[in-house]
């Protein structure tokens, strides 16, 4: 017997249901569009519902909440709405045309939408994409893995770790793992800054005496069933290890903490053009692609450190995401936004000129004094301290727009001040 | 009372699976023991898997009477068993035009081998055609339409799966210590295998253990075969490079291994490697020089690759002997004692070969061979969701709960594949691994092992700690958290 497929149709359906994904179905709801919520796990919150620490919210609600505090917010909202939620369900396929294959608990679906939001997050660098050589023994694994067996699960993974990468998430689970009595011998950034936010670096290292290893990489693996240490190595300028400043270290969980990817896949899936600096989608101020009628927010388009600025982005793409099932078209964004001096990429790629819109850049090192502006204009803004581990993100207003009239491009620069 | 075994194997490996699900074809009483947990962890798993043409092997050595043979016979044990097995063909590559007649060597080499089908291309356009993405520098390539790419580690649990099922007994964790020669009257078998657990009497002994096969021969007084360890190191890539290459590429041999080749494995993903280190000591351990080497020697041949698409890294041990070639025939110490080591590559090639030749030994020797009329040559695969069309997934994940939660997001295997894998014999994550793919993907893990922990858990009946990556001492979970939320 063949079973059947359910085909329905959808204005706007979003694809993953973590900050950036809830905040874009909210928003298209609430203006009117028929909304499907699509999410793999068994729950709505995404990366929020393993993040037990306090730091999320502080930008939306002047707030320290924890991850599942903020997540509640937008999930007690979307349960009191009419949005179409499908949880445990996975999307199979999604064609340029913005149809897609289903499968949820209640069996296969074939889902025609006018609009697509991805919304689907990032995952972590794996071991093998930074190359580290060595045995191959458990003990190694990605530092989101860990805080998900110990938060999520309630198992520790190791007794005595080190860390690799100061990025948030390398931090967040030091401190952690150090609360559950483990032992953190270090933690070691290729870098010669720390890549999270300097909050974290306080709070979670110094505080706890946990030695940060700059200009440092692990260059080695030993154990042949569990891991029994590491080799660490000092870099040069170029990254490599430098001979003669091997030293091996005892431990039984190494972490990596090394980046995240944005989760692309059915950008690929539906042709959609990627940014090589971000690996996301190229995105313009709606947060819509160069498929018409598929957007994408959050760690998708690229990796943002405030969950505040993904639900903002989340609603944007929401709004986006109305007007193209409304009336097929949004105005069309003609003006390339590129990254100049100093500026490693810049977010959106394109703009319309014709709306206010805001911009999230990542520079490429540590400066201070520096002015963030539009070459060309006079949108300018002055910040203290800038470092690629902090995302800036400025706005242009409605008043400012007319200077953006005459620019076929847009550039975005950071320069020194004195 | 012990059981009595027609024929003890030693070794898991292709050589030793092999052997013994072609034995499953006879009335016989057949133990296969093992060291690991599971099949296929030595050498068998970490290699190319490739399943050459036979023309690289020197005429008149063993290896090469081995090599074609096995290689002609690749789809009996492929097809019955379901086993991915794709033959796309090799390219042996120069960019010097003045080493063409290197690649005439390897055609004549191969005619006297017994392989057909060999041509020299010159025309780049038509060598563009094959392999479009191919250096443009290349003047000349050595094709070889029979060669073939299989994934070994499923072809050896397949070997095992349908020889178990034909009645074959398998231990594992179950390493050799001693071999006890017709030393007690009473008992008539000539050998008794004996691992810490329990001993195996039987009148014939196989010895195929791989990089050990010295240490075990030794074990019944047999000093001739001396084996050392070369390890050949590998970059795998992401399955998004599908399409990118399409023939196995090889650059000119040298005199110790065929070169760092570029390969599309057997279940999509593209392979650089191996090098040729030789070692003291075995260890499968990765090196940043030999990473180093063999990413440079791939680029050489494809500049254009996205070799930010590596996804993890790997190793392998040759087994050499001192002989530089197979080892295979009754030991001159022990009667019924056959030697099947040494088997470096192309030993999975020459696999189904060496195992009629075995199988041939055992006879010459006395094994009187009844063919079994219940042998079913025949083991269906573990079906594959990733590779299934919208329609069959409404009928299966309608037939089957567990086939609608996808556990492995980067391969998309469901928990219904996890499940059917540690039904079928997977104790490890390693051993998953090897059968469905989870793990293997973009994220090598870094999802799904925390949900694969628990379902092994649970499918076993133990507590989350007791579960390994790949047996002995490889547990994920040190301790319960002080509180659990
Ligand atoms: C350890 C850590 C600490 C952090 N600390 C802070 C902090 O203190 N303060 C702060 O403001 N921010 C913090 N952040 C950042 C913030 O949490 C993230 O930027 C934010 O969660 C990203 O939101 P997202 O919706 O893009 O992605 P995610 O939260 O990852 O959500 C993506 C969702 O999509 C789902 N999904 C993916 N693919 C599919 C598919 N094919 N089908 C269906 N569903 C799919 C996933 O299951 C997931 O639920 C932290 C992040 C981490 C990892
Ligand atoms: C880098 C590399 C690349 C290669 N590429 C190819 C290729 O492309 N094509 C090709 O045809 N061949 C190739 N080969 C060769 C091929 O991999 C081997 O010939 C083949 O895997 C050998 O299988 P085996 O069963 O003899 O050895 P193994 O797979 O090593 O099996 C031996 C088994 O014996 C077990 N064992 C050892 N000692 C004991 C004991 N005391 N008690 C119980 N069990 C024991 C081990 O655990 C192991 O499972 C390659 C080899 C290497 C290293």
């Amino acid at each position: 017997m063949r079973r059947k497929i359910t085909r329905i149709k959808r204005d706007i359906v979003v694809i993953g249901g973590g900050p950036a994904g809830m905040a874009a179905a909210i928003r298209g709801e609430e203006e009117g569009a028929e909304v499907m919520l699509i999410e793999r796990d068994i729950e709505l919150g995404g990366i929020l519902n393993q993040c037990i620490h306090n730091g999320f919210g502080v930008e939306m609600y002047g707030e320290e909440l924890t991850g599942p505090e903020y997540a509640e917010r937008f999930t007690s909202q979307i349960e009191s709405s009419d949005i179409d939620v499908r949880l445990n369900s996975y999307v199979l396929s999604l064609s340029p045309g913005k149809t897609i294959n289903l499968l949820t608990p209640y069996g296969v679906f074939e889902v025609d939408a006018e609009a697509v939001v991805l919304a689907t997050g990032a995952r972590e660098k794996s071991r093998g994409e930074i190359r580290i050589p060595g045995d191959r023994p458990s003990g190694v694994m990605p530092a989101g893995s860990a805080q998900k067996f110990i938060n999520k699960k309630g198992f520790m993974p190791g007794k005595k770790a080190f860390v690799l990468g100061s990025g948030d998430i390398g931090l967040i689970i030091s401190r952690r793992l150090t609360w559950e009595g483990a032992e953190v011998v270090g933690v070691a950034e290729i870098m010669d800054y720390p890549t999270g936010l300097n909050r974290n670096v306080v709070q979670c290292l110094h505080d706890y005496d946990i030695p940060l290893h700059l200009q440092h990489t692990v260059t080695n693996i030993y154990g042949t069933n569990r891991l029994e240490g590491i080799e660490l190595s000092r870099v040069d300028e170029n990254f490599q290890p430098i001979e003669g400043t091997e030293k091996d270290i005892e431990v039984d969980l190494l972490l990596l903490s090394v980046g995240l990817v944005p989760e692309n896949d059915f950008f690929k899936e539906a042709g959609v053009s990627l940014n090589p600096k971000t690996s996301g989608a190229l995105v313009d101020e709606w947060f819509q692609t160069d498929v018409p009628g598929i957007f994408g927010c959050g760690n998708a388009i690229h990796i943002e450190d405030l969950v505040d600025w993904v639900t903002m982005d989340g609603f944007r793409a929401g709004d986006g995401a109305v007007a193209y099932a409304g009336t097929g078209s949004l105005p069309k964004a003609d003006k390339k936004v590129v990254a100049g001096e100093n500026v490693n990429y810049v977010v959106p790629h394109k703009v319309s000129g014709e709306d206010e819109f805001r911009f999230a850049l990542r520079v490429t090192e540590p400066m201070e004094n520096v002015d963030i502006a539009i070459k060309g204009t006079d949108i300018s803004s002055f910040q203290q301290i800038v470092t690629p581990g902090e995302m800036e993100v400025e706005e242009v207003s409605e008043d400012e727009l007319d200077e953006l009239t005459d620019l076929d491009e847009i550039e975005v620069e950071v320069t020194r001040r004195f | 009372m012990t059981k009595k075994y027609d024929v003890a194997i030693i070794g898991a490996g292709v050589i030793g699976a092999g052997i013994a699900r072609e034995l499953s074809r006879y009335e016989l009483n057949v133990a296969v023991l093992e060291k690991e947990p599971d099949v296929g962890w030595g050498t068998t798993k970490a290699n190319s898997g490739i399943i050459h043409a036979g023309y690289d092997a020197t005429p008149g050595t063993v290896k090469a009477s081995f090599s074609a043979p096995g290689n002609k016979k690749y789809g009996e044990w492929a097809e019955p068993l379901s086993v991915p097995f794709k033959r796309i063909g090799s390219f042996v590559s120069t960019k010097d035009s003045n080493r063409i007649d290197k690649l005439q060597t390897l055609v004549e080499q191969g005619e006297e081998n017994g392989v057909e089908e060999l041509e020299i291309i010159q025309d780049r356009e038509k060598i563009k055609k094959l392999e479009p993405n191919i250096s443009d520098e290349v003047e000349a390539v050595l094709h070889a339409p029979t060669a073939g790419v299989v994934a070994p580690y499923k072809l050896t649990i397949a070997l095992y799966e349908n020889a178990r099922d034909n009645g074959v007994d398998f231990f594992f964790d179950s390493p050799v210590e001693g071999i006890d020669v017709d030393k007690s009257p009473g008992t008539s078998s000539r050998f008794t295998v004996k691992s810490p657990h329990q001993e195996y009497p039987a009148d014939y002994v196989i010895n195929a253990a791989g990089i050990f096969s010295g240490k075990v021969a030794s074990m019944v007084g047999d000093e001739s075969v001396h084996i050392n360890p070369a390890r050949g190191e590998y970059h795998l890539l992401d399955h998004e490079l599908q399409g990118y290459v399409t023939k196995i590429n090889f650059p000119l041999p040298s005199k110790d291994s065929k070169g760092i080749l570029v390969t599309p494995a057997a279940e999509g993903s593209i392979i650089f490697g191996p090098n040729h280190q030789p070692l003291e000591e075995p260890s499968v351990a990765t090196t940043k020089a030999g990473l180093d080497e063999v990413f440079n020697g791939a680029l050489n041949l494809f500049p254009g690759i996205d070799t930010s698409k590596i996804v993890t890294n790997f190793a392998g041990l040759r087994a050499k002997a001192q002989t530089n070639d197979f080892v295979i025939g009754e030991s001159d110490a022990a009667a019924g004692f056959i030697n099947v080591g040494g088997i470096q590559s192309p030993g999975l090639t020459a696999a189904p070969a060496i195992a009629d030749h075995v199988i041939g030994i055992l006879e010459e020797k006395g094994l009187s061979l009844t063919e079994d009329p219940a042998f079913d040559p025949t083991r269906e695969p573990i079906p594959k969701f990733s590779e299934m069309e919208p329609e069959e997934i409404a009928k299966y994940t309608d037939d089957l709960s567990a086939a609608k939660e996808i556990v492995c997001r980067c391969e998309d295997v469901t928990r219904a594949e996890i499940e059917e894998a540690i039904d079928r014999g997977a104790e490890t994550l390693d051993g998953i691994k090897f059968r469905t793919r989870s793990r293997m993907g973009s994220c090598q893990g870094g999802f799904c092992t925390p949900r694969l922990v628990e379902i092994l858990s649970e499918k076993r009946g133990v507590s989350p700690k007791e579960v390994t990556k790949k047996g002995d001492g490889s547990y994920l979970l040190a301790e319960e958290t002080k509180e659990v939320e």
